[in-house]
């Protein structure tokens, strides 16, 4: 078989070579088709896959920092927790109300109001020749957190202030400021649910401690409990 | 055409050939070897090192009172660890400034936070291993303000913590955890079946940076947390009865006092208060001994309160009356040349049976006792609930000792509470039995667990209501317990509350000595009452062990007064309308 014949053939102009023979291509091929649908559908699971493979990292980052946000929050959760179980302690309401001067009538008396008659001889409390207990004498080593007369004070001062008090209160919670109530020191700068003070450091000097004075309308230190 | 190699080439190539078939068939036999035979074992491997398993603590239940105020919780405690091969100088940035802080200054602040001194802490930032513990269950604000110092070489941990919000309230009966966890005493000891929970765990890939690997390999048991555990305890009234128990023990130098208050028509035991009581937070600060609760383990003869049980026998018998006639001399010879006397100096007196009971004679209730049988005493006991722990079974309760049969003496000192032994809740059920005109209950301190899936289960057995004595028996018993309040001359008058029909009897035991022979020079005190007495619903045990300032029984009657005031007050019982029925004490 000579070149020249093959010259002479005016179409296909380009052919594939496969063994000996060559296949004319044909626009509507259906085999070629098929092949670079399965291609192109496998390029596109690949990338597909490798796309969701980058949201999904992204999404175990995020979860990671979530995750430790909710364990920041469990943990204002848990401190602000143990400081309403301290002050609704009985030793902490009992000392409370010892500050604003209240003392336990060993001698009560009685009233019926049906038959208008007092039952009891009244005598004041402080006068009562009975025993009077004007101490706290059931320990609680854990008793860290008081409730001062002036912090009951400055209690009541803020509960009576608006609700943006409140939303102060919740802001300052989730950024995560110590709380810690001072007995020792009833912070006249408390005028928030809760305001921090002294945090943080200053060039590096000893740690401050870092306060923050429970006297707001969340916890329930009002003496008419 | 030839299969035959026709040319050297040709042969070249068949050898090359069988040599790559055979190396293909050893390395597939590797490959089966690698990806069949040994792959679990291999992958096992492979998963442990890349995986990591974490221990997700399960965190106990709460005991919470008959409010649902919570006495005890768990709460997560951080213990602060170093690693002492990378403690050094590091650096601080604060508001835009750098500065270095060097390992003193950072011992200071660590110490500062955790109010130790930093001399102790230093020694431990030294040396070779990986590990130092420098304080174990730093709070959570403690942690928060560490974590804060920004410490390269300062690592936490968090455990489980027990608290204990309330302190020594109801300490004694709620037992205190060790350090590392572990139940030792009371309900926290005793109900550890409902208050632990189990822990979980879990397994996860990591890559470098310590981030789950997404798509790898999880295995996470979800940690089971315990039940809470609800008491019949109202720990208000509970802190008044400890305050109030607390004043009277030191102020009459005694070893120990307990004020036991139970509704009489449930059996609910509402405070179960101790002096001296126990700090669960902090157990180790009270001595050994004052660590448990006396109310249920502590045994001793309960004395006079008992010459109630005796009356109440004998009218239960038939056999007497709270007017029945008896002389009683000062002492009395009895079967076997002894001598019984009573404890105050008297001319004989001419006693009805209310009389004896007001002025608590010996010498007259062995003349009512003696007309029941010894053995039937023994059974009235045994329906009374004593000689056997309550259904409370609390830990290392105590069963007190009644004897079947006795010798000569003891016939008549049972009648008057000696040679038999009780504990405080035994007593104070003696009462509840007369109080529910005759049917004692089973002594209720546990109300129910309910797990953390919400079911809700009864915390323990009870034993069904037992009739022990008749309705217009313990109706009498109650109108004598009143006189004894009402009638002066006796130490009950000193229990009297203005408004209020208020019955009840005293008690000055003596107490034997170690060896069992004779008694010590110090007596037991107690008061054992009811109110109001027109329809009995509260009963109040106050004893005291070994005070030193009195020496009978009106030393326990101030704090009874105290604590039945404060029961009326707290479940506002309105004053009695009616007046006490007057029975005659002398004839």
């Amino acid at each position: 078989m000579s070149a020249m014949p093959a010259l002479k053939q005016s179409a296909p102009s380009f052919s594939i070579i496969e063994g000996y023979k060559s296949i004319p291509m044909r626009r509507n091929n259906p085999r070629l088709f098929i092949t670079s649908i399965a291609i192109l559908g496998f390029l596109g699971i690949g990338v597909g896959n490798l796309l969701l493979n980058i949201a999904t990292s992204e999404g175990v980052y995020q979860l990671a920092h979530l995750k430790a946000e909710k364990k920041e929050l469990a943990l204002n959760s848990e401190i602000l927790g143990a400081q309403v179980q301290s002050l609704s302690s009985d030793q902490n309401l009992a000392n409370a109300a010892r500050a604003l001067g209240m003392q336990s009538n060993a001698n009560p008396v009685f009233l019926d109001v049906s038959s208008q008659q007092v039952y009891g001889k009244a005598l004041a409390a402080v006068n009562s020749t009975a025993d009077r207990i004007s101490s706290n004498l059931v320990p609680n080593s854990l008793l860290t957190t008081k409730t001062t007369a002036n912090s009951l004070k400055l209690a009541q001062d803020a509960a009576n202030k608006t609700s943006a008090t409140a939303n102060v209160a919740a802001t300052s919670v989730a950024t995560g400021t110590t709380a810690v109530t001072p007995s020792t020191k009833p912070a006249a700068s408390a005028n928030s649910g809760w305001t921090a003070a002294n945090s943080g450091y200053v060039g590096g000097a000893k740690s401050s401690t870092t306060q923050v004075v429970s006297t707001g309308s969340g916890i329930p230190a009002a003496a008419s409990h | 055409m030839k299969n035959r190699p026709t040319s050297v080439d040709d042969i070249r190539l068949r050898r090359l050939m069988a040599v790559v078939m055979v190396l293909a068939v050893i390395f597939g036999l590797r490959l089966v070897q690698f990806q069949i035979v040994e792959a679990p074992k291999i992958n096992a491997e492979s998963f442990a090192k890349r995986a990591v398993t974490t221990t997700i603590p399960a965190m106990r239940g709460d005991i919470v009172d008959v409010h649902g105020k919570v006495l005890a919780t768990t709460v997560l405690a951080y213990d602060v660890n170093v690693d002492p091969t990378m403690v050094a100088p590091f650096d601080r940035t604060v508001a835009g400034a750098t500065s270095t802080i060097s390992v003193q200054q950072a011992t200071v602040e660590i110490a500062d936070i955790l109010k130790v001194q930093p001399a102790e802490l230093a020694p431990k930032l030294l040396g070779t291993s990986h590990y130092s513990n420098l304080f174990k269950q730093a709070n959570g604000s403690q942690y928060r303000r560490l974590t804060a110092l920004d410490i390269p070489w300062l690592f936490f941990e968090a455990v489980p913590h027990r608290i204990y919000p309330n302190g020594a309230l109801a300490g004694n009966l709620l037992g205190f955890m060790s350090n590392d966890g572990r139940p030792l005493e009371g309900l926290e000891l005793a109900q550890d079946k409902c208050l632990a929970g189990v822990d979980g765990k879990e397994t996860y890939e990591r890559g470098v940076d310590g981030i789950k690997i997404p798509t790898s390999r999880q295995i996470a048991v979800a940690p089971q947390n315990g039940g809470t555990l609800k008491l019949s305890i109202d720990s208000d009234l509970q802190y008044y009865a400890q305050q109030v128990m607390a004043h009277y023990v030191q102020k009459e130098r005694a070893d120990w006092g307990s004020a036991v208050v139970v509704e009489a028509k449930t059996g609910r035991i509402l405070t179960a208060a101790e002096f001296p009581s126990v700090d669960p937070n902090n157990f180790t600060a009270t001595p050994d001994a004052n660590r448990r609760s006396r109310i249920f383990q502590a045994t001793f003869e309960p004395g006079s309160t008992l010459k109630t049980v005796t009356a109440a026998t004998a009218i239960d018998q038939g056999v007497a009356t709270p007017t029945t006639q008896v002389i009683a001399p000062q002492s009395t010879f009895v079967a076997g040349g002894y001598r019984i006397s009573d404890s105050h100096v008297h001319t004989t007196e001419h006693l009805t049976l209310q009389g004896v009971l007001i002025e608590s004679s010996n010498t007259g209730i062995i003349q009512i006792g003696k007309r029941v049988p010894y053995e039937t005493r023994f059974n009235y006991w045994q329906k009374f609930g004593l000689g056997e722990r309550t259904a409370v079974n609390f830990a290392g309760e105590g069963s007190g000792i009644i004897h079947q049969t006795t010798d000569g003496v003891s016939v008549y000192t049972t009648m008057f509470g000696q040679a038999m032994t009780v504990t405080p809740i035994q007593t104070a059920f003696l009462y509840q039995t007369i109080a529910n005109m005759g049917v004692r209950l089973s002594p209720e301190l546990l109300l129910n667990c309910k797990s953390a899936t919400g079911k809700v289960t009864p915390a323990e057995n009870k034993i069904k209501p037992v009739r022990v004595l008749k309705p217009s028996t313990a109706r009498q018993v109650i109108s004598m317990l009143e006189n004894d309040v009402t009638q002066k001359g006796g130490v009950g008058s000193t229990a009297a509350i203005p408004g209020y029909r208020i019955g009840g009897k005293s008690g000055t035991a003596q107490i034997a000595k170690d060896n069992g022979i004779g008694y010590v020079s110090l007596h037991a005190i107690s008061f054992i009452g009811m109110a109001p007495a027109e329809d009995p619903q509260y009963v109040l045990a106050v004893t005291i062990y070994k005070p030193r300032t009195v020496s009978n029984s009106i030393g326990a009657t101030p704090p009874f007064k105290d604590i039945l005031q404060q029961v009326l007050r707290t479940y506002r019982v309105p004053p009695s309308t009616t007046k006490s029925p007057n029975i005659p004490a002398k004839w």
